[in-house]
């Protein structure tokens, strides 16, 4: 599950950077144009191949086209799906559980983290139940919780809580426990008491790291989410790809397979940003 | 003895050793009776051979560590811990990387408590004193070598400490900054009246810094001898690393040193072997033991050292 979540998130981290750098390179306004231009084409190559492939296979009846129909034909139905309404409902249902649940994980890993990653006995105590729990596949405990919290909102939202804490925690303490020795020294030498210490050096020297986790977050939160709605839920985008495919309504089915895609680019997207702008003197060091 | 700024009074550090699978846990004496006064308002260079406990003594000084034996005086007050009456300056700068330049700077006045409306007069001013007006809103990694150690300066010197702590401020930077650096910090220490101590492993350094140079002994770091440079009128002359003082001083220390960096190689070469057995005494015992050895029977000297002697 974790390799599933971490490719995309890695890929999509430094495919976003040349934009920022090579934009100022280009010469003339022509020039920045085509160059522009040529990018453009040359990333979205791939994906305009795949719908492509999407398209025409099925016509051709390489694939069975009940089963996979027309991409042309998939996007009427999403525009259908979204015209009733029904699909702004699904999507804030699932938006509303992982936001809650990715919120809740910050609001307590972060801090949970900043004292473990300080505090060395309660690290040494805590170390192994987390070694534990983080290689426990969070949908492993999928029915735990549903037998524990019953079928509505509250164990959904556990899930996510429960998933999403676990990148933000231990980046946090990793990033407590990176933090430069030198600098610690150095502000200890001013004479610094351990609060300030934490709060002028520690805590903006690991920001950079807790975001990090931060982000790998932001799409656990999606993919557990959509798991857990397929198990029991009313509403949801993961409810609606099952449903979809029990009542064999199949262009329905891939709508919501995109949009799941497409809410997961978005939010890796902002909080890439977001990662970025809290960042900027560490990314710079690391290019220079 | 009484008007000493700062003491070392007998002060021994060693620090533990883990065992490994060679030998057993011990201890290394890094300082044995340390020894040394330096006056208000000196430059008082301590120079030694690698591992010799230079820095060791530094940290002791700056309260980042406490004494195994003796004690460290500061205007006749023993030191129990960090304060601004000393401040440090580190040979790898250790700016906060996400603070500008005058943010850097800020950071010691904000550990003072200084107000807000007071640190822009006293950030731009000690920024102009090491020549970075420019620069203030620069960060770390826009700044090159020599202008981050500059930052570190102004930082130290802007919470106004009595002395000010330097451990091989220049040893990370290329000749010229160095040398240049060097002119600036004697002018800057001038104009600012400051007691400062300056670690070095560069002779060349001690010699154009110091008002006298402690050379410190291989380890068990011990003060060797206390040298006073007399370079004469600085500014009379152009390049007072030419002048015949100069050389001579510098051909003092470096004799004082040949004995103990050789002693420094010898314990080197035996601690793999002796001092891994011999537990507690290992770190110690061989060193000695080199020293004398070697001392009666002068080898030749590499390239470096026949150049300057």
């Amino acid at each position: 599950m974790v390799d599933i979540v971490e490719r995309p998130t890695r890929l999509a981290a430094p495919t976003a950077v040349p934009d920022a750098v090579a934009a100022p390179e280009a010469p003339g306004l022509t020039g920045r144009l085509l160059g522009l231009g040529a990018r453009v084409l040359h990333r979205s190559v791939a994906i305009v191949a795949l719908a492509a492939v999407w398209e025409v296979a099925p016509r051709l009846g390489l694939v069975d086209r009940v089963f996979l129909p027309p991409l042309s034909e998939v996007l009427v139905a999403w525009w259908e799906l979204l015209r009733s309404g029904q699909l702004a409902e699904h999507v804030g249902a699932s938006l509303t559980r992982s936001l809650a649940g990715l919120g809740l994980a910050v609001l307590t890993a972060i801090p949970l983290g900043l004292l473990i990653g300080w505090y060395r006995p309660l690290a040494e105590l805590l170390s192994p139940l987390l070694e534990v729990f983080r290689n426990t596949a969070a949908l492993a405990l999928l029915p735990v919780f549903v037998l524990i919290l019953g079928l509505g909102e509250t164990s959904k939202i556990a899930l996510v809580l429960y998933a999403c804490s676990w990148p933000i925690l231990l980046n946090t303490i990793a990033g407590v426990k990176g933090v430069d020795p030198l600098l610690i020294r150095s502000a200890r030498s001013m004479g610094l008491n351990h609060l300030r210490l934490f709060q002028k050096v520690i805590l903006p020297a690991a920001v950079p790291t807790i975001f990090t986790g931060v982000r790998l977050a932001g799409a656990y939160s999606i993919l557990v989410l959509v798991a857990a709605e397929m198990v029991g839920a009313k509403a949801g985008l993961g409810y609606l790809v099952n449903y979809a495919q029990y009542n064999f309504a199949i262009p329905d089915m891939y709508s919501g397979i995109i949009t799941i895609s497409a809410i997961g680019l978005v939010v890796n997207q902002l909080l890439v940003a977001l990662e970025r702008r809290f960042s900027t003197w560490r990314v710079d060091v690391s290019a220079g | 003895m009484s008007t000493d700024k700062i003491l070392f009074d007998r002060v021994s550090k060693s620090f533990p050793v883990r065992a490994t699978r060679r030998g057993t846990a011990g201890a290394v004496t890094a300082l044995d009776q340390v020894t040394l006064g330096v006056r208000p308002g000196e430059f008082l260079v301590v120079v030694g051979p690698s591992g010799c406990g230079k820095s060791t003594l530094l940290d002791l000084l700056g309260g980042l560590i406490p004494p195994t034996g003796g004690q460290v005086l500061v205007d006749g007050r023993p030191v129990t811990g960090p304060g601004l009456d000393r401040g440090i300056v580190f040979q790898q700068y250790a700016l906060l990387p996400w603070r500008t330049a005058a943010g850097n700077v800020a950071f010691g006045l904000e550990a003072k408590g200084v107000p807000r409306s007071e640190r822009a007069e006293k950030i731009a001013h000690h920024l102009d004193l090491v020549g970075l007006s420019g620069f203030a809103d620069r960060y770390p990694h826009e700044l090159s070598g020599g202008m981050k150690q500059r930052v570190a300066i102004a930082r130290s010197l802007a919470y106004d400490p009595d002395v000010l702590l330097m451990d091989e401020p220049f040893a990370a930077l290329d000749a010229q900054t160095r040398d240049s650096l060097q002119d600036e910090l004697v002018r800057i220490w001038a104009r600012t009246g400051k007691t400062i101590v300056f670690i070095t492993h560069g002779i060349d350094e001690a010699v154009h810094l110091g008002q006298r140079v402690a050379v410190l002994t291989s380890r068990p770091g011990r003060v060797k001898q206390v040298i006073d440079i007399d370079l004469g009128d600085r500014d009379a002359v152009e390049d007072v690393r030419s002048t015949d003082a100069f050389r001579h001083h510098r051909h003092q220390i470096w004799t004082l040193l040949r004995d103990e960096v050789r002693a420094a190689q010898a314990a080197e070469g035996a601690a793999g072997s002796r001092a891994a057995h011999t537990g507690a005494a290992g770190g110690r015992t061989p060193a000695v033991a080199g020293a004398d050895a070697r001392r009666g029977t002068p080898t030749a000297a590499d390239p470096e050292e026949a150049r300057v002697g």
